[in-house]
């Protein structure tokens, strides 16, 4: 009889110079050889297509059906339609014997997953099952059982989870967190992460990410304040503003902002003035997107903005009338494509945005309204050019611009990390160690090299244990705290992703089998996954748009 | 051949041309069922799940603001 152990194994999220293509995939192997495994997240790693050929990197597929998500952000569930594409014959046998896929996620991760199947192509009838989690309630899959529990982060109800294996080991994983509060869900609780932990956690394994950065994350309560200096010193005219649409707390923030000033502005006209903050007007497809998904998790922007502050907020798309009727230094819009990508700011810059134009604002007065566009995210390495691009264009349209620096201390706050700083390390390794009864050994995970380090070393810092595993090494880990793992790989496989029809409307996409040097970041193609397209009206028949579209015209006359 | 909740490419565009000033971050699934069931060559009986109409909607809004993904990597996600 062979030995029984619990497993771990990373099949991507710890790259040398990337974060991304986030999987983990949890193993139980009993005395029979037989293993049992739970993967959390499948997400995408970022690619530059003009340098790799590719539009993203996945993880290879997991080996079970069975996926826990922490939250609905690309780097953990972009690979999933991709996953249904290749597993599609599969997948399909299995329908048939009343079997599936399982998506275990909040209902929010779950809106987020449906549009990515969705814009990805996937009909309906391939969809996976979702088994909609919640904080605190714990369940079984598989063998293991699971309690998932609050984190805060840049996405609502984002989720860690305690696993128990059948030997009993329990491990703890963060998912991307930070410890800060957040406006929209339930995020970060000292108490019950500490109640989590007082029932033993043998192995956490912690984001990485934003390790280097001195103390806590900053919240949304900073942003906040940096928006209302912005608005403050915006008068007279339209604010065109940029933002990472999956950062839905800064929807939120946003809305808050412009109540919070319009009250302020109102209390200093005097007591009969009333607040009459800015409308929101959004631009572009995941913001809008965004707003349908928390509305359908009953986060309702403006009846909690009437709560919190008693000021009536409008938000509208901006291809409404009543966007287009209102002053425009009654309007701030919130678009996409912060980093001068093919989205609404860069269509707005170059005067192709059907429903926002910087002529028609100007036709409103004499020509010198101002017009002030301010990016709310900084450039993010890689989309340099692009990125200062888009403010030059904006310039060159005489507007007053705000794009944030990277590298600089910059005038306004405008952008809070949902990543842990070293202090939101330092607090759930003490929170871990003062409450766990067994020892607790650190995995850092969502890291580079030097990020992971970072946690290691707080983590001892902290009086626990900590270790660094590669990618794809898989680590036994036994409950004396000594695991195992083969080390020295000298290469990582990855699914390297092509949409061979570079065209993001109709994505075809292919999937070559690549080797990754470690070391040298070296790629090489090794072969492909071979798949069935989708049932046909997945194979977006332009015969049938077109007769459509004629339906519609016909219709219209 | 008539329209059908499954059509969902076809569905959106029709919709996109039909009501161009539609606020679709807000719509319900009972104004949508009703816009649909007023496309010329709309014949279902079957009984859309919500599924089905966030499909035809998430399609819509792709269709009115074509754009790429968003171009993060994920630590910037944040």
């Amino acid at each position: 009889m062979a030995e029984n152990y619990t497993s771990w194994k990373s099949a991507g999220g710890n790259n040398a110079d990337h974060i991304g293509g986030n999987g983990y995939e949890f193993s139980y192997t009993d005395e029979n050889g037989e293993k049992k495994s739970i993967q959390v997240d499948y997400g995408s790693l970022f690619s530059n297509k003009e340098e790799t050929g590719y539009d993203c990197f996945i993880p290879t597929m997991p080996n079970c059906d069975d996926i826990l998500i922490t939250h609905g952000h690309a780097d953990h569930i972009g690979g999933i339609p991709h996953l249904l594409n290749m597993k599609r014959e599969e997948l399909a046998a299995k329908r048939e014997n009343g079997e599936n896929l399982t998506i275990h996620c909040t209902a929010f991760a779950e809106k987020m997953i449906k549009n990515n199947l969705t814009g990805s192509g996937i009909p309906k009838d391939e969809f996976p099952e979702f088994d909609i989690i919640e904080p605190g309630k714990p369940f079984e899959v598989n063998g293991f059982k699971v309690e998932p529990f609050a984190v805060s982060h840049s996405i609502p109800d984002a989720v860690g989870f305690v696993i128990e294996s059948p030997d009993g080991t329990r491990v703890m994983t963060t998912g991307d967190f930070k410890t800060a509060e957040v406006p929209l869900g339930k995020g970060w609780d000292d108490e019950k992460v500490g109640a989590i932990a007082s029932k033993g956690i043998d192995y956490l394994f912690i984001d990485s990410t934003s390790s280097v950065q001195q103390g806590e994350t900053i919240g949304e309560a900073q942003v906040k304040d940096g928006l209302k200096e912005i608005l403050k010193n915006s008068q007279g005219g339209p604010v065109i503003s940029g933002v990472i649409s999956s950062s839905c707390h800064r929807l939120h923030t946003i809305a808050t902002a412009l109540a919070e000033e319009a009250l302020e502005k109102a209390e200093k006209e005097g007591p009969d003035a009333e607040p009459k903050p800015r409308t929101m007007i959004l631009d572009g497809a995941s913001v809008i997107a965004a707003r349908r998904a928390l509305n359908a998790c009953g986060y309702k922007l403006e009846d909690m903005i009437k709560e919190e502050t008693g000021v009536d907020i409008q938000i509208v798309t901006s291809n409404t009338k009543k966007a287009l009727e209102l002053p425009p230094e009654e309007r701030f819009y919130v678009c996409t494509g912060t980093q001068g990508e093919e989205a609404s700011l860069l269509k707005i810059a170059e005067d192709r945005n059907k429903n926002v134009s910087l002529e028609e604002m100007r036709s409103w007065s004499d020509g010198d309204m101002p017009i002030y566009v301010y990016d709310l995210q900084s450039c993010i390495p890689g989309s340099e050019e692009k990125h200062q691009a888009l403010e030059e264009k904006f310039k060159e349209q005489g507007c007053i611009t705000y794009f944030p620096s990277r590298y600089k201390p910059n005038k306004y706050t405008v952008h809070a990390s949902g990543h842990a700083g070293a202090g939101d390390v330092a607090r759930i390794c003490k929170v871990v160690s003062e409450n766990s009864p067994r020892p607790t050994m650190v995995v850092p995970i969502h890291g580079d090299p030097g990020q992971r380090r970072n946690v290691m070393k707080i983590a001892q810092e902290n009086g626990l244990n900590a270790c660094i595993v590669p990618n794809m090494a898989e680590m036994k880990m036994p409950k004396d705290g000594r695991p195992v793992w083969q080390d020295g790989r000298k290469t990582e496989e990855w699914i390297g992703v092509n949409d061979a029809n570079n065209d993001f409307r109709r994505p075809y996409f292919r999937y070559d089998k690549i080797l990754m040097n470690v070391e040298t970041q070296e790629r090489k193609k090794i072969g492909y996954y071979k798949y069935p397209s989708a049932s046909k009206k997945l194979a977006y028949d332009h015969n049938q748009i077109a007769a459509a579209k004629i339906i519609a015209k016909s219709h219209l006359r | 051949m008539a329209l059908k909740w499954s059509d969902t490419e076809d569905l959106a565009q029709a919709l996109a041309q039909l009501y161009p000033d539609v606020d679709l971050s807000v719509l319900e699934h009972d104004e949508l069922r009703e816009m649909v069931a007023g496309i010329e060559g709309f014949d279902d009986p079957t009984e859309p799940d919500e599924d089905d109409m966030e499909a035809v909607i998430v399609t819509w809004i792709d269709i009115l603001y074509p754009e790429e993904d968003e171009h993060v990597k994920s630590g910037d996600i944040d």
